[in-house]
């Protein structure tokens, strides 16, 4: 007996990688054939001849993909002002330490700051994309942006952090006479590296929802905010001239912050519509699109 | 039946698309629909390959897409109806068909 949500399933089970992601489109394809397939069946063709009818006027999935290959190679804005933002902080977080006239400290300043600023970067791109999925206005072609552009960043944290962790502590033993010692800010660093490394991890597997990624890039900014700024609220000497009770409520409302975007990440998607336009979830396949 | 080429089939994509969704916001098997009936079938597109217009014109800022419930049958579809953007681009199109018809229904009389 032919069951149509079982072939639909397996249809979309067998799509090729680059299809798995465009999760809006699968479902839109899913409703374009469920139409014909009721046309079909309508004007007398059996459940199988219409799915087997359908699938072929829908013509070759490889040059579908192909097509919405092309689409993919529009750089999304977010990420332009992402990139440009993280280019203009190294170049004058370079230029500071070019006067600092101590390379060592100087490089590892640039670096640590790279890594950082590049994990904020990944935060504010997932702020961007938690909000557009707020909206009901989240697209496939800004989810794949999201997760390359995402990708790259993480990358890029994770080996300039690993750099900079490494020159701080050859500087710390060529002047302090020590490697490591748990210094606030020495934990900091390695809690950034290993959310970097998680972040990678994630980015790049195939498994991971959109939405589980945006979590994690907001929570990212969370990693970074409590690593950088943190050992401030402890130790007088790194609160960069502020008092503690204001770096206290800088971080605290940055904080607070990011808890507001992760609530709102955990609506339904569409929630915030004023048109009450709501993400795809599919009849039939029983789950959202993100 | 009279086969059209490739190339105008592609051409007239992105007037037709617009056209369609001047007269009202719609969805992507209505549309292949629309334009089978406006041409009486004699443009037969792959149905997938509307997709990748709709995408592009609406990441271009000419159209918008929305999700909502068809009335008919209670399934969520995405709709798509056109800016003010795609109305003017739309302009655009009708000018430049309007020259082309013009010029070779002057050359064949």
């Amino acid at each position: 007996m032919f069951d149509l949500d079982q072939s639909i399933a397996a249809w979309r089970n067998s799509l090729p990688e680059q299809f798995r992601s465009r999760i809006q489109l699968l479902d839109e394809l899913e409703q374009h054939l469920r139409d014909d397939i009721d046309r079909r069946i309508a004007s007398g063709a059996s459940p199988a001849e219409a799915w087997n009818s359908a699938l072929t006027q829908l013509g070759s999935l490889e040059t579908l993909s192909n097509e919405f290959a092309k689409l993919d190679k529009r750089m999304w804005a977010p990420a332009w002002i992402a990139t440009a933002v993280l280019l203009l902080v190294v170049a004058s977080v370079g230029y500071l330490a070019i006067t600092l006239r101590r390379p060592l400290l100087g490089a590892h300043v640039l670096f640590v700051t790279t890594g950082y600023v590049a994990v904020f970067a990944i935060g504010f791109l997932a702020f961007i994309s938690v909000l557009t999925r707020a909206i009901g206005l989240s697209t496939d072609h800004q989810l794949g942006a999201f997760k390359r552009t995402s990708t790259r960043l993480a990358m890029l944290a994770a080996l300039t952090t690993c750099i900079g962790v490494a020159l701080g502590a050859i500087w710390a033993h060529a002047n302090l006479g020590h490697w490591w010692t748990w210094d606030p800010r020495e934990i900091g660093g390695a809690c950034v590296l290993a959310w970097t490394a998680v972040l990678i991890q994630s980015f790049r597997s195939r498994s991971s929802a959109p939405l589980s990624l945006m979590l994690l890039g907001v929570m990212g900014n969370i990693v970074v905010a409590c690593s950088w700024f943190g050992p401030a609220l402890f130790i007088q000497k790194l609160s960069y001239g502020y008092t503690p009770a204001f770096m206290s409520a800088i971080l605290g409302s940055f904080l607070i912050a990011q808890i507001l975007v992760i609530y709102i990440a955990l609506l339904p998607a569409g929630a915030l519509s004023l048109q009450g336009v709501r993400g795809p979830r599919v009849r039939g396949s029983g789950r959202a699109a993100q | 039946m009279l086969k059209l080429g490739k190339d105008l089939v592609a051409a007239s994509a992105v007037p037709l698309v617009l056209s369609i969704l001047e007269e009202g916001e719609s969805y992507g098997y209505a549309i292949i629909g629309r334009v089978r009936d406006l041409s009486a079938g004699h443009m037969q597109w792959t149905d997938g390959m509307l997709y990748p217009v709709l995408h592009r014109l609406e990441a271009q800022g000419a159209i918008t897409s929305r999700w909502k419930i068809a009335a008919e049958n209670g399934r969520r579809r995405k709709y798509y109806a056109i800016k003010v953007q795609g109305k003017k681009a739309l302009e655009e199109h009708k000018a430049q068909w309007r020259l082309v018809n013009s010029a070779l229904a002057t050359m064949w009389g």
